[in-house]
């Protein structure tokens, strides 16, 4: 598999024919796909099926049919445990009111790694300091987060996620709610590691200028799959989103660059 | 990198727990001098030193002294310390299960189940009733109540906080009214009415040694048992969809938590009745000083939750003195306060 920034190999996930039945109705039927040592983005309209994908690779949701391998082993087979010490979520979710410091919840990101005893180790120690510094969320490792803003927020949710040391990463929608550069320096972070990476994107743009490849879901299958280039064509996000769509090239950074308005075919 | 907040994470609960313990050491000596015949409190330790160790130090205490210490007051004291102690960690455990600061034991219908099942034998006392007693009758009724929150809470399946807190309310009310009414019909000359408020109000008088073995068992292994699962809980607090992809068996786990605080309350309130308001404003008070990690706030709530109860029973005590009050009464006249003061302050410190 193509590597731009000569990271060395990931873990490889790969989707293998997944369906997923809520109360009876078919969510995602037979998914396929496969991403090693790369960013892949996951763009659909919404209810396509992308939150509930993850949730079949992060264990929240067991598959109907088929099978979510991380490094060649069934997620669903090897324990809840073990399967979180090699994949490591970020995903939208409802904190409540009872909140942690900083520290305290990228603390947890070693919750797979613990023994019986809740004490840490120094590696567990060493692990929540790295992740922090990567996610430069060290300088308020003592405050609330509920004392932080949406960004600051985000960050620290990754570094809980790195402080798994995962090899695998899936991330749900991680800059909603994020002003644009905040966007932009999130995914430029997670390109840098050095971390197979699944995540589910809304903006296109973002997917085309970070993901080495993108998979599109409509109506729970997959639409189209390859690079952003090969993927985002009028033709496609007119079938998928319904919108008029077209490929520019960004003036600053060379790449696609898609602008759309609402209607039918040019 | 060591930031002074880590410093302070790892400094300040340890010196709160000790701070705790020895403060729960001397409320239980106070809480065995206070009464109608005063006793020294050195008399008090010497008494409770000569019955667990061989000798003795400082002048023996005369026979009825030695008495009203060991069969009376001590126990007492000390089952304040553990009915206080489980309500306390079972309040912080729930609190964290449903990541709901409202969360307590009463809010989930524990509490009522244990009343209604205890007001009917005391009230009704005839055929299968008759035959069981109210502290028995109280557990068992605590029990049927969580696994009944816990089924209705459930929908495909899955258990999510909102539900069971909402589930739990309902039958609050609903086994209220029924207690309300076993009340009422019971309104006769011997209807057993003024037994049935005590009771209901929560009451450490009738304690002697034979209460305090189920109920320090239960608290001591379902406190170490969720020690070890401090940083599970730790990632409760993440949200259900975080910890599930830590590892966590979330639904599981629940229904374990679940289950060892209902043991844990329907063993206390079994003994004592419905002490409300410690499960709730403890942990709380709590968190404020140690931060919200489980490993901290599971110890320091039992020390604490312990200390508040021996407290107060002292307090009921002398309010009225020669009589007594219900030290159910007091810790909501206490607690009520309390937990408003607690909710016009903002969250910990941010500094």
């Amino acid at each position: 598999m193509s590597d731009p920034d000569g990271r060395p190999a990931g873990a490889r996930l790969s989707i293998d024919g997944v369906s997923v039945e809520i109360a009876g109705r078919r969510i995602i039927d037979q998914i396929g796909l496969t991403a090693e040592s790369n960013v892949v983005g996951l763009v659909g309209p919404n209810g396509s099926g992308k939150s509930t994908l993850l949730r079949t690779v992060y264990r929240m949701l067991r598959p109907a049919a088929g099978q979510v391998l991380a490094e060649g082993r069934d997620v669903w087979s090897v324990g809840a445990r073990e399967a979180a010490r090699v994949t490591a979520a970020v995903v939208q979710d409802n904190p409540g009111d009872l909140e942690l410091t900083v520290a305290e919840c990228v603390a947890t990101g070693r919750v797979p790694h613990g023994r019986l005893l809740g004490t840490s180790t120094a590696d567990d120690r060493r692990a929540v300091e790295r992740a922090m510094a990567a996610a430069g969320v060290t300088a308020f490792a003592g405050r609330d987060i509920s004392t932080l803003s949406g960004g600051e927020r985000q960050r620290v949710q990754l570094a809980r996620a790195l402080a798994q040391e995962p090899r695998i990463l899936v991330l749900d929608e991680p800059t909603n709610h994020l002003d644009i550069r905040h966007q932009l320096e999130l995914l430029a972070l997670v390109r840098r590691l050095q971390v197979t990476t699944l995540v589910t994107l809304h903006d296109l743009n973002l997917a085309a200028a970070y993901c080495d490849r993108v998979v599109v879901l409509s109506q729970g299958s997959v639409a189209a799959a390859g690079t952003p280039r090969d993927v985002f064509t009028p033709d496609l996000l007119h079938a998928v989103f319904g919108v008029k769509a077209a490929g520019l090239t960004n003036p600053l950074t060379g790449q696609l660059q898609l602008v759309y308005t609402e209607g039918n075919q040019p | 990198m060591t930031s002074p907040a880590t410093a302070a994470a790892t400094r300040r609960p340890r010196t709160t727990i000790a701070v705790l313990a020895l403060a729960c050491t001397v409320a239980v000596v106070l809480s065995v001098a206070v009464g109608s015949v005063p006793i020294a409190p050195d008399r008090v330790v010497s008494v409770i030193v000569g019955h667990v160790l061989p000798w003795h130090i400082g002048p023996p205490a005369t026979g009825v002294q030695a008495e009203i210490v060991w069969e009376f007051r001590l126990p007492r004291a000390l089952l304040g310390l553990v009915v206080g102690a489980s309500l306390a960690v079972a309040g912080a455990v729930l609190q964290a299960v449903v990541r709901n600061p409202l969360a307590d034991p009463f809010v989930f219908g524990v509490s009522s189940g244990a009343s209604v099942a205890a007001v009917a034998t005391l009230t009704l006392a005839s055929g299968v009733l008759a035959t069981v007693s109210a502290p028995v009758a109280a557990f068992a009724g605590a029990l049927a109540t969580t696994l009944a929150v816990f089924l209705l809470a459930q929908r495909r399946g899955r258990v999510t906080p909102g539900r069971l807190v909402l589930a739990g309310v309902a039958m609050s009310y609903l086994l209220s009214s029924v207690t309300s009414y076993l009340v009422l019909r019971a309104s006769t000359p011997d209807g057993g009415v003024s037994e049935v408020l005590s009771w209901l109000s929560g009451s450490l008088a009738a304690a002697d040694w034979g209460d305090l073995g189920l109920p320090a068992l239960v608290l001591v292994t379902a406190t170490v048992v969720l020690v070890l699962l401090a940083r599970t809980l730790n990632a409760f607090l993440t949200g259900d969809e975080t910890a599930a992809s830590l590892g966590v068996d979330v639904g599981r786990v629940r229904l374990i938590l679940f289950a060892v605080t209902s043991l844990l309350v329907g063993v206390v309130v079994a003994v004592s009745g419905a002490i409300g308001f410690v499960g709730l404003v403890v942990p709380h008070a709590v968190r404020m000083v140690v931060g919200s990690d489980h490993r901290w706030v599971l110890p320091a709530s039992a020390l604490a939750g312990g200390l508040l109860l021996v407290v107060v029973d002292i307090a009921a005590r002398l309010v009225i003195a020669p009589s007594e009050l219900p030290v159910g009464l007091l810790t909501a006249a206490v607690g009520a306060p309390f937990f408003l003061w607690l909710l016009r302050r903002s969250g910990r410190s941010e500094a």
